[in-house]
């Protein structure tokens, strides 16, 4: 009887261990694949330049097509839908499972400033950043896709792509 | 006998429990590295214009030096072509893995393979 109680008292806390261990490495998976996502996004609405301003020697985003770029991305490496850009709903084979939101997308180019070092402060994410040149920031956010039941944890992550002036 | 019985088969399963964290984590660590070779390896192609033969044996080299995977059994299917840019570069690497339970008492039908493809803008100007 001693045996068997051991044994249960055994199974019980590696189960624990085991949920625990689980839904941490859901927080780490959550936050590798979004940064990872996010800088490729990032890299792809720095692609997306004007081109009247490009023929004057200024970078200068198109915005709406930047938007679109990293919505495309974003939908494609995450396996997400999203109909404006802002709001994404991941897929029903998606690792995640909560909506993820583009909380802030904020561009710096040669419209905003000229001069370069250029430091971009956000104080309600509390990012503080030297760049170089004409650069996108992307912060997204989402609750982590534990798969056991515990505390959430919200995943954020900020990406920036930058053209070195 | 009954004893003896009980004995093993609660081996078995605890044997199988001990083991299973670190498997995971092992498992999860071989995941991500493979998303990580893969968008290092996207973000370098996309300078180019496409998945030079260089850039896939870099991949594989990575994923079989640093991480130590098989690399007979990596398969990475790319985008090869010179693409222009604002045009997409695809890219997917299927790689061996390994396992989370020691026994298979369990009959887990896992994958037993990572799969992780990937799509980026190309920024090559002709």
């Amino acid at each position: 009887m001693s045996t068997a109680l051991r044994t249960i008292l055994l199974v019980v806390l590696f189960a624990f261990i085991m949920s625990l261990q689980v839904n941490l490495d859901a927080d780490k998976t959550s936050t590798f694949k979004m940064k990872n996502a996010l800088e490729l996004a990032v890299h792809d609405g720095a692609l997306a330049l004007s081109s009247a301003d490009l023929a004057n020697g200024k970078i200068v985003f198109d915005q709406n097509a930047a938007l679109n770029n990293i919505q495309a991305s974003l939908d494609t490496n995450l396996n997400l839908t999203s109909n404006a850009g802002y709001v994404y709903t991941p897929n029903a084979n998606s690792f995640f499972k909560n909506n993820l939101y583009l909380v802030d997308l904020e561009f710096i180019d040669d419209n905003v400033t000229t001069t370069y070092p250029y430091i971009y402060n956000n104080p309600n994410y509390n990012i503080s950043k030297t760049v170089n040149g004409p650069s996108i920031i992307a912060i997204m956010t989402t609750d982590s896709p534990r798969w056991f039941n515990g505390s959430d944890t919200i995943i954020r992550q900020a990406a920036v792509y930058e053209y070195k002036k | 006998m009954s004893k003896a019985l009980a004995e093993w088969m609660t081996l078995i399963i605890v044997i199988n429990i001990m083991f299973a964290p670190i498997l995971t984590y092992i498992d999860s660590l071989q995941r991500e590295a493979v998303e990580v070779v893969l968008t290092e390896g996207a973000k370098e192609a996309s300078i180019q214009g496409q998945f030079t033969p260089q850039i896939i044996q870099g991949m594989k080299d990575a994923l079989s030096n640093q991480y130590h995977f098989d690399a007979s059994k990596i398969n990475i299917q790319a985008t090869t072509t010179l693409t222009l840019r604002n045009q997409y570069l695809q890219a997917s690497i299927e790689a061996p893995r390994g396992f989370i339970f020691i026994l298979d008492i369990f009959h887990l039908n896992q994958p037993l393979t990572f799969k992780e493809s990937t799509k980026i803008m190309s920024e090559y100007i002709n």
